[in-house]
């Protein structure tokens, strides 16, 4: 008896967690940007690559690989656009939290945990078809966690069923 | 000093001798009738050291002989009912993710815990409650475990959460690990172990694609040397509660299996030669990342820790505990040296293999002391593989391809016959030697 509260436990507080996220966070559009087509697909899943995934910090740039960062965000027109890094959560303004990929002199590539989108099986043609028309419905919370809502090519929802 | 057949007496001490001969068998080498079953060998033995009569001898050759019966038709039992399990999981993934498009959220968990607690309480029903059914419950229970990984991917899925990310194993493997304890059941305790490996994997390249962590990957097998150590480690504290010795021995083979593994690896001047001829500049720690670097570091002083204390406590009381845990500290600090001291020569490579020959010595010398067959067969099983990859290495170049082959043939053949003989034999040996030390 324990043990099953035990495993409900941990799946209520993961579905939990994301569905907090979905009900509560702002919504926001964000460009991707395309990856390799070739590699776009993995198994039954796509690959997402947004522009605030390469993030400009600047010449001072103390981040290194791994590290934690939050990345403002503020809407632009359509888009949720990138701002600025900071390694603890900006106050006052939206921002998703990520960890850095790569660092170079003056940017850091940025992974936020919604590179992912899966497909189904035999259905992704659409999506590798609309190349950088592809656009990204996404939550995030007041602590900076994504959850991808939607897909969307040319401002409309894409509907894989 | 005999009495007569009738006499009172005589059937009292006859039947304490016999218990007698079973609790110095047990003390010997333990109390598994499934993996130290008293032989025929053994029971003439003490029919000619009258320690039973023969009457008594022959009753306890129709018993043994029915065990060892009911013993094969248990594991026939345990191999469907598990490869059943497996099937009905693997049936209701696929019909899930078949119809996926069709369900909303709220049926798709439904179903997905449905099927898991199912199989869990089914399990347990059958297991304890009803208990008429001990190898099919266990088998349930175990699909269970299966099913709640299947279930944690699932719901990922419905987030599109990163498919590449180490946090879904995780809690996988941290949902099942209290079902080792409380169930003590062997498939979950190998499950956990394998869940461990793989998170480890996918926790050191997290987040890298294979371009910029191809030098970390040079060195996967040096750290999963590091984590064979760790979890060998593990499992000699379990031996501090006697109920957790047959989940302790688990994690002691899975540590060994995983460090000889990582240790083969290292033989090879691919994995442990001249790092210049490997792509890398002089002092590799420029070229493998800091989130490498920092996880062999870690899994380093856990490893090291735990085999100091092993050594120290010896938490298993075992006559060769300072070899085991001396064997672990040994390969840590040569793990250690090889990654923070890079070398522009081919050292380490002649290193590594001294330390397999060492180990798979070690592992021999265990097993016999032990009387414990599997790890003389792990050992059997490491030199052959070990004569075989250097006689690769020296004769490839040196003999004509058809002789080549043709000697490998005969190694590999003339190898495993002379290997399974001697298993046998040694089989035979440690359950007939006498009960009386």
């Amino acid at each position: 008896m324990l043990l099953s509260l035990f495993w409900l436990a941990i799946i209520g507080v993961f579905i939990g967690i994301k569905e907090f996220t979905l009900r509560t966070g702002q919504e926001v559009l964000l460009k991707t940007r395309p990856v390799d087509p070739r590699d776009i697909f993995r198994g039954d899943y796509v690959i997402l690559n947004y522009d605030i995934s390469s993030v400009d910090v600047g010449v001072n740039n103390n981040f290194t690989n791994g590290d934690k960062v939050y990345v403002g965000l503020d809407v632009r027109g359509n888009y949720a656009i990138a701002t600025g890094a900071y390694t603890v959560p900006p106050s006052n303004m939206l921002f998703i939290e990520g960890v850095v990929k790569r660092a170079s002199d003056r940017s850091i590539q940025v992974e936020y945990g919604i590179e992912s989108y899966f497909v189904p099986e035999g259905k992704g043609g659409v999506l590798e078809r609309a190349g950088s028309n592809l656009e990204v419905r996404a939550a995030v919370d007041k602590g900076g966690n994504a959850v991808i809502k939607s897909l969307l090519i040319g401002g409309k929802e894409v509907d894989l069923k | 000093m005999r009495f007569p057949p009738n006499d009172f007496f005589y059937v009292i001490i006859n039947k304490f001798k016999i218990i007698d001969c079973l609790a110095r068998f047990k003390a010997r080498h333990g109390d598994n009738k499934h993996k130290n079953m008293v032989n025929k060998d053994q029971i003439e033995q003490w029919v000619s050291q009258g320690m039973v009569t023969r009457e008594q001898a022959d009753k306890m050759i129709v018993d043994v002989s029915k065990s060892k019966k009911e013993e094969s038709s248990n594991n026939f039992i345990v191999t469907l009912s598990t490869v059943g399990s497996v099937c009905l999981g693997i049936g209701a993934i696929l019909f899930v993710s078949s119809n996926w498009d069709y369900m909303s959220n709220f049926i798709k968990i439904a179903i997905l815990l449905g099927s898991t607690f199912g199989a869990l309480y089914a399990g347990y029903f059958l297991k304890y409650q009803k208990g008429n059914f001990p190898k099919v419950g266990s088998s349930l229970i175990f699909l269970g475990t299966l099913l709640f990984g299947a279930t944690i991917f699932m719901i990922s899925q419905m987030y599109n959460v990163n498919a590449n990310s180490h946090t879904l194993i995780l809690i996988w493997m941290l949902g099942v690990l209290p079902f080792v304890y409380v169930f003590l059941s062997p498939s979950i305790t190998v499950l956990t172990v394998t869940l461990f490996y793989v998170w480890a994997g996918f926790f050191i390249f997290r987040g890298m694609g294979f371009d910029e962590s191809f030098h970390d990957f040079l060195y996967l097998p040096a750290i999963y040397l590091v984590l064979g150590i760790f979890i060998f480690g593990v499992g000699g504290f379990h031996y501090l509660k006697p109920a957790f010795n047959g989940i302790a021995r688990i994690f002691r083979l899975a540590g060994v299996e995983i460090a000889m593994i990582s240790l083969f690896l290292l033989t090879f001047r691919f994995f442990s030669g001249d790092i210049a001829e490997r792509g890398f500049s002089y002092g590799a720690g420029g070229d493998v990342s800091s989130q490498f670097s920092l996880s062999f570091m870690i899994f380093l002083m856990l490893a090291a820790f735990l085999s100091f204390a092993g050594l120290y406590f010896n938490p298993s009381k075992s006559k060769t505990n300072s070899l085991e845990n001396l064997f672990a500290v040994g390969l840590s600090l040569a793990a250690m040296t090889f990654f923070y001291f890079p070398l522009q020569s081919d050292i380490f490579t002649f290193m590594f293999n001294l330390m397999l020959a060492g180990i798979i010595a070690a592992l021999f010398y265990v097993g016999y002391s032990k009387a414990d067959v599997k790890l003389v067969g792990i050992g059997m099983f490491w030199l052959e593989i070990f004569i075989l990859a250097r006689y690769f290495d020296f004769f490839w170049d040196l003999l004509p391809r058809s002789m080549f082959f043709i000697f490998a043939g005969i190694i590999l053949v003339v190898g495993g016959v002379a290997l399974e003989k001697k298993r046998g034999q040694l089989k035979n040996k440690f359950t007939a030697k006498p009960a009386v030390s």
